[in-house]
């Protein structure tokens, strides 16, 4: 597959994940959660989808489609600018509790899926 | 239907950016490598993101210039999926100072441009 034919493959695969965690973000706040929920589920999910793929071996032994699929699909699904500015922002209308708990969900809970992610992968594998 | 194509869109540019960014970093075949192109891009989207909003909370804009540049190229633009998939190879490998390293520079360095950005969109006080 030549170099432009990979890259607009992850293109494609980074646009849908966009599509998916806008989606996702039109949900939570149609059901009248604050936004930060729905930053929290794509990278909570994304998270856990990076580690099967890790335990997979998926790069390894799949390179085009793990840039595909990981480096676009999930790459586009998850962001981190958003988790930023929400740690500035937030603190107009959330408790320092609220922020902690979101902050430690997001960080802990997303590795501790990656890890969880990474064991499914290695059970499936071989 | 608009801003959904334009976050299609947009998602696309910003993922392959994101790809055409980390392929300009040396490419290290040891896993003991510090994550650097990642990093570079989450603080840099970062920075984007935070200015776009402090432009944002003082322009009267249309709502699809958010969502769009917002949720759709910086969103993509940026991973969390890869920082934790990066903090588990390098844990895996033993590799604990750069692990706590990418952990503070991501985590804290991303709070810190998040103020900045938003500082610098929001301009002086008019």
């Amino acid at each position: 597959m030549s170099d432009i034919a990979v890259m607009a493959l992850v293109g494609v695969g980074g646009a849908i994940g966009a599509l998916l965690r806008y989606g996702i973000g039109r949900w939570v706040v149609k059901n009248r959660r604050p936004s930060y929920y729905g930053t929290l589920i794509v990278n909570l999910v994304g998270s856990f989808a990076i580690g099967v793929f890790l335990g997979l071996q998926f790069e390894q032994e799949h390179l085009m489609a793990n840039r595909i699929a990981v480096v676009g699909l999930l790459g586009g699904f998850t962001t981190y600018s958003t988790l930023n500015v929400q740690k500035v922002t937030m603190r107009d209308r959330e408790s320092k509790r609220t922020i902690g708990i979101y902050l430690a969900a997001t960080y802990i809970g997303g590795f501790g899926l990656t890890a969880l992610g990474v064991g499914l992968g290695y059970l499936l594998h071989t | 239907m608009r801003i959904v194509l334009g976050i299609a869109i947009a998602g696309f540019l910003g993922t392959i950016t994101r790809y055409e960014i980390g392929l300009l970093f040396p490419q290290s075949t040891s896993p003991l490598s510090f994550p650097w192109a990642t990093l570079f891009i989450n603080l840099s989207g970062t920075l984007m993101l935070g200015y776009l909003f402090g432009r944002l909370s003082r322009l009267r804009m249309p709502e699809w210039v958010g969502e769009v540049v917002g949720t759709g190229f910086i969103g993509s633009y940026t991973t969390f999926s890869a920082f934790n998939g990066q903090l588990w190879e390098l844990l895996e490998h033993h590799a604990y100072v750069y692990s706590a390293a990418y952990v503070l520079l991501s985590g804290v360095g991303g709070w810190l441009l998040a103020v900045a950005g938003l500082a610098w969109g929001r301009g002086k006080p008019s």
